[in-house]
């Protein structure tokens, strides 16, 4: 159950994750796939490209092709207007999720001295 | 590895990606050829084994976009609103009018149907069932038992030098069997007419 969790838990903020990586910097697909993977965040670069289409459709993010005379052309991905919204809106929700959950799951301290 | 490596790679991951949408598919491909390009044979291998074998990939791209499962909400039902029922209200009318004029139409084998029907509709309670089957029966019982108390008081009293002698103000065997039957009838279509007022609506 523990992997359910996990994976129910990955799933509710990987797009929020991308959003905030691409607000740095415009990232290409194997860029992210990497720091994304290296967090645990996602399986594979599999998993990556799924998630990008979902965030084009919502016209959060958006590519661009960058020709490069020492390498391959590579699509680069960036954060839109909406998606810097969409991140600020995440961040203040966030602000508040984090500290209600952990008062809710925060272990109790049992009182024993009556035992 | 050489560039066939990789075309071999990615051919490989073209073909266990087919069950993916072709912007998906496309996407992953092309993202993956980006890495690819330009390698000599061993980063292409090095590159290969860090991306993972193609089923894998296109296992994660399956498992991204897997539907979240959700629990159905089950919602109340509207206030006023009838709530759901699986038998149709047609059956205890048809019940209650079988129990009613059955046994007037055809007789007996009218009822007898009537009351089978009455036993598979949920309109009514069990004792309310065992009161419509069993009552007609009953009261054409006692009638009976009756008539043949009367035949046989009526047939004289021993060495009063009556015997033999029907009283005519005392109803013979077959007028009492008639009654028993006309009773059966009345209190038939009485209980049928007990089923139809008392039928569950809803």
């Amino acid at each position: 159950m523990t992997v359910d969790v996990a994976t129910q838990l990955r799933k509710g903020v990987v797009e929020a994750c991308i959003l905030g990586l691409l607000e740095r910097d415009p990232m290409y697909g194997w860029q992210l796939s990497e720091t994304l993977v290296g967090q645990g965040m996602i399986a594979s670069i599999g998993s990556l490209y799924p998630i990008l289409s979902r965030l084009k459709a919502q016209q959060l993010v958006t590519s661009y092709e960058v020709s490069s005379d020492a390498g391959p052309t590579r699509k680069y991905y960036r954060l839109t207007a909406e998606g810097e919204r969409h991140l600020d809106n995440f961040r203040q929700q966030w602000a508040l999720f984090v500290p209600a959950v952990d008062t809710l799951v925060a272990p109790t301290t049992k009182d024993n001295t009556h035992d | 590895m050489t560039d066939s490596a990789a075309m071999t790679y990615l051919l490989a991951l073209s073909d266990a990606l087919a069950g993916e949408s072709a912007q998906v598919r496309g996407d992953i491909v092309a993202g993956v050829r980006e890495e690819l390009e330009g390698l000599d044979a061993e980063q292409t291998a090095a590159k290969i084994a860090e991306l993972g074998s193609p089923a894998f990939i296109a296992a994660s791209a399956r498992e991204e976009q897997a539907p979240v499962r959700v629990e159905p909400i089950v919602q109340p039902p509207e206030i006023g609103a009838p709530l759901p029922t699986a038998e149709p209200r047609w059956l205890s009318l048809v019940a209650a009018v079988l129990v009613m004029l059955g046994g007037v139409v055809l007789p007996v084998i009218g009822w007898v149907a009537g009351i089978v029907v009455m036993w598979t509709s949920k309109a009514w309670m069990r004792r309310q069932k065992l009161v419509v089957t069993l009552l007609p029966l009953s009261i054409s019982v006692i009638v009976l038992a009756i008539a043949v108390l009367v035949e046989m008081w009526s047939g004289g009293v021993h060495g009063s030098g009556l015997e033999g002698f029907n009283n005519p103000l005392v109803p013979t065997i077959f007028d009492q069997i008639w009654v028993a039957i006309f009773v059966a009838l009345f209190t038939g279509s009485a209980t049928g007419l007990w089923l139809l007022a008392t039928a569950k609506k809803d």
